[in-house]
């Protein structure tokens, strides 16, 4: 039978808050679809409340990724088995009706026509290069880059050692300034 | 700070504002659905949770087990687990300084995440939510 712990749901709703806008943006450039990263968001959030949100707080965020990062590890190997990563190598607006989620780059707010089309580039560009990146090097880079972690967390949440994220890192990095070079100078 | 780390500061702080923009303007189904995923997050709070290293090392003990018993049949299933839980110091005695074991349990825990992350099977998962019979097993095979 199973045993319900209280869970301050404040400082859990605060959490979540703080954590979903990246984890779908990470799973989106990961998977390439946001429907489908919305789902494995969903499945790391239900997984992390259900079992995990009485851990001490300072455990939550590299929990949270290593469930999120299980996730997207699962979804490439059953891509893998149904073909569907050949799927994911084709050009963008593939034969399968797959919408190329970079299109929906949103405008920046307040900028005028020349710099939001600068804006939009280096949008699509950024994402067109960390799509490109191998799954480890590119979320170990956005773990660390963009969510944060410390090296020590990143490795948690990757189940790797401290040695491998910041090989991983490394060599993201080369390769992202290497293809934005034109953008960001 | 250097010429290279002033560069590539400046190269990080572009490639977060650019994320940290897209992020924010989400289309208005997409932030729909994150509010309800978080509701219903938070409705389901400490329904499956696993408080102490105790729990978390049995758990282990049975998943290892539960998940060879289709192969192997009992008998092994039972060896598999003891061998399992033995590697992850179900067993183990006092004296492991307190920042190895603390270093150690997050291992543990974060072998959890891996093990219950691969449950999907609804048989597995009913079994799962009958867990005092197979706490009960493990306190058996450990008392032994």
């Amino acid at each position: 039978m199973s045993q319900r712990y209280n869970v301050d749901t404040t400082r859990l709703d605060g959490f979540l808050r703080s954590v979903e806008r990246r984890a779908l943006g990470m799973a989106r450039i990961a998977v390439g679809h946001e429907h489908e990263a919305l789902d494995l968001v969903q499945e790391s959030m239900l997984a992390f409340a259900s079992r995990y949100a009485m851990k001490p707080e300072e455990q939550w965020r590299p929990l949270f990724h290593r469930i999120l990062q299980n996730k997207i590890k699962d979804w490439y190997r059953r891509g893998a088995v149904q073909g569907r990563l050949f799927s994911r190598l084709s050009p963008a607006g593939d034969e399968d009706g797959r919408a190329d989620p970079w299109q929906s780059v949103p405008d920046p707010k307040e900028s005028g026509p020349e710099r939001m089309a600068q804006s939009n580039d280096a949008a699509r560009a950024l994402n067109a290069a960390l799509a490109d990146l191998p799954r480890k090097q590119q979320q170990v880079f956005l773990l660390r880059a963009w969510e944060g972690l410390s090296t020590a967390e990143t490795a948690r949440a990757m189940g790797c050692s401290q040695g491998s994220v910041k090989t991983h890192y490394s060599r993201a990095m080369s390769a992202l300034r290497g293809k934005l070079e034109d953008h960001w100078p | 700070m250097s010429g290279h780390e002033h560069d590539e500061k400046r190269f990080l702080e572009q490639v977060r504002q650019t994320l940290d923009r897209e992020a924010a303007d989400l289309a208005p189904e997409t932030e729909r659905r994150l509010e309800n995923m978080r509701a219903q997050a938070l409705e389901r709070a400490g329904e499956r949770a696993w408080d102490d290293l105790g729990q978390q090392g049995r758990m282990s003990w049975i998943m290892s087990g539960l998940s060879s018993w289709r192969v192997a049949g009992p008998g092994l299933a039972l060896a598999a687990a003891l061998v399992l839980a033995l590697s992850l110091g179900l067993f183990r005695g006092e004296g492991a300084p307190e920042r190895n074991r603390t270093a150690e349990r997050d291992a543990e825990l974060m072998e959890m995440v891996d093990l219950l992350g691969t449950v999907d099977d609804p048989e597995m998962l009913e079994m799962l939510d009958d867990m005092d019979f197979y706490t009960w097993l493990a306190e058996q095979e450990e008392a032994s």
